[in-house]
């Protein structure tokens, strides 16, 4: 009988014990695998870029994601974004290009952002190619299916004004 | 023995339960108090521009933070921050205001980031104020002594460019 209550108390003491270190254990830190998956996001994004190919780019953002794109409104929701990418891709001359420079992702593995330079080329009115070149920041949100999306993505022209982005 | 024991059982269930229910709690609003604190820092933020107080605008940046600036190269580091925010102070015609429209701080409440818009005037080279209307994003970073500070900053216009 007291064996058993012995035996009884070491093993709630166990599960308490478990139970306490499961409260207090910090969740491993995927830091480094995180800004891995951002930067393969990152290339994969600009591949479909690169290819004009707006449906593929536009899965990169989240559904409630937010394109800033300089002299123009704020661009909201992933089908405005693949509209957005359409008229890009519809000029002759369009061409784009962008590096990563610095990636940080939070310890929680949930919120990361990305920093960098790009450089797109369009046809202006009159046919002319014209390369602008500038720094954008991409703020990334790990998505309920563990993939990473871009949530919030502005950049700017490193180039005195005015040279306009032709349309 | 055996009322001992069962006193220890009581106890350790009784902590079970008190674990069960009170571990999850913390979790549960991750980011209400950081939003909270982060608005109120963005805020402060805004008065010392709003005041043109040079020092008290740099200090509310992370000492490797980035400013992108339209139309000039990024600002890197509080000493290139400085020159830029220097030249915008020291036009006559400056005002400059923002309002955060979006704001999402990461599980691990170190990390957040803001949107918004702003409205930027300036006089221009003949005195006249131009007033500039665009939208900007923020990346937040909470320092080791749990204040928040800007990393990158970034914006541009909402309006058309000029064509030369």
């Amino acid at each position: 009988m007291g064996r058993a209550y012995i035996a009884g108390i070491l093993l709630a003491s166990v599960g308490l014990m478990g139970l306490t270190s499961a409260c207090q254990r910090q969740a491993p830190d995927t830091r480094a695998a995180d800004e891995q998956a951002v930067r393969a996001a990152d290339a994969d994004s600009l591949k479909a870029a690169q290819a004009k190919d707006c449906e593929r780019w536009a899965t990169f953002y989240a559904s409630d994601a937010s394109l800033f794109p300089p002299n123009a409104p704020i661009v909201t929701g992933r089908d405005a974004i693949r509209n957005f990418c359409s008229q890009l891709a519809a000029n002759a001359g369009f061409a784009i290009s962008w590096q990563i420079a610095k990636v940080e992702v939070s310890r929680a593995g949930d919120l990361a952002y990305a920093q960098g330079s790009y450089e797109m080329t369009l046809n202006d009115a009159k046919g002319k190619p014209v390369t602008d070149r500038g720094k954008w920041v991409v703020v990334h949100k790990r998505q309920a299916d563990g993939t990473w999306k871009f949530v919030a993505d502005i950049f700017n022209s490193d180039l005195p004004a005015p040279v306009a982005p032709p349309r | 023995m055996r009322t001992l024991s069962f006193a220890a059982m009581v106890v350790l269930c009784g902590g079970f339960f008190g674990l069960l229910l009170g571990c999850p709690q913390p979790v549960q609003t991750p980011g209400a108090t950081e939003e909270a604190a982060l608005r109120e820092t963005d805020a402060a933020f805004l008065r010392a521009v709003e005041a043109r107080d040079l020092e008290r605008a740099l200090s509310f940046y992370a000492d490797d933070a980035a400013m992108f600036p339209p139309n000039a190269r990024v600002a890197t580091g509080r000493e290139a921050i400085r020159a830029a925010w220097s030249s915008e102070f020291a036009n006559p015609g400056f005002a400059l205001t923002w309002h955060i429209t979006k704001i999402e701080v990461a599980q691990s409440r170190e990390l957040a980031y803001t949107q918004g818009t702003y409205e930027f005037t300036l006089n221009d080279p003949t005195g006249r104020p131009v007033t500039d209307r665009g939208k900007y994003v923020v990346v937040w970073k909470k320092q080791p002594d749990g204040a928040w500070k800007l990393l990158a900053d970034i914006w541009n216009s909402d309006q058309a460019a000029h064509t030369p």
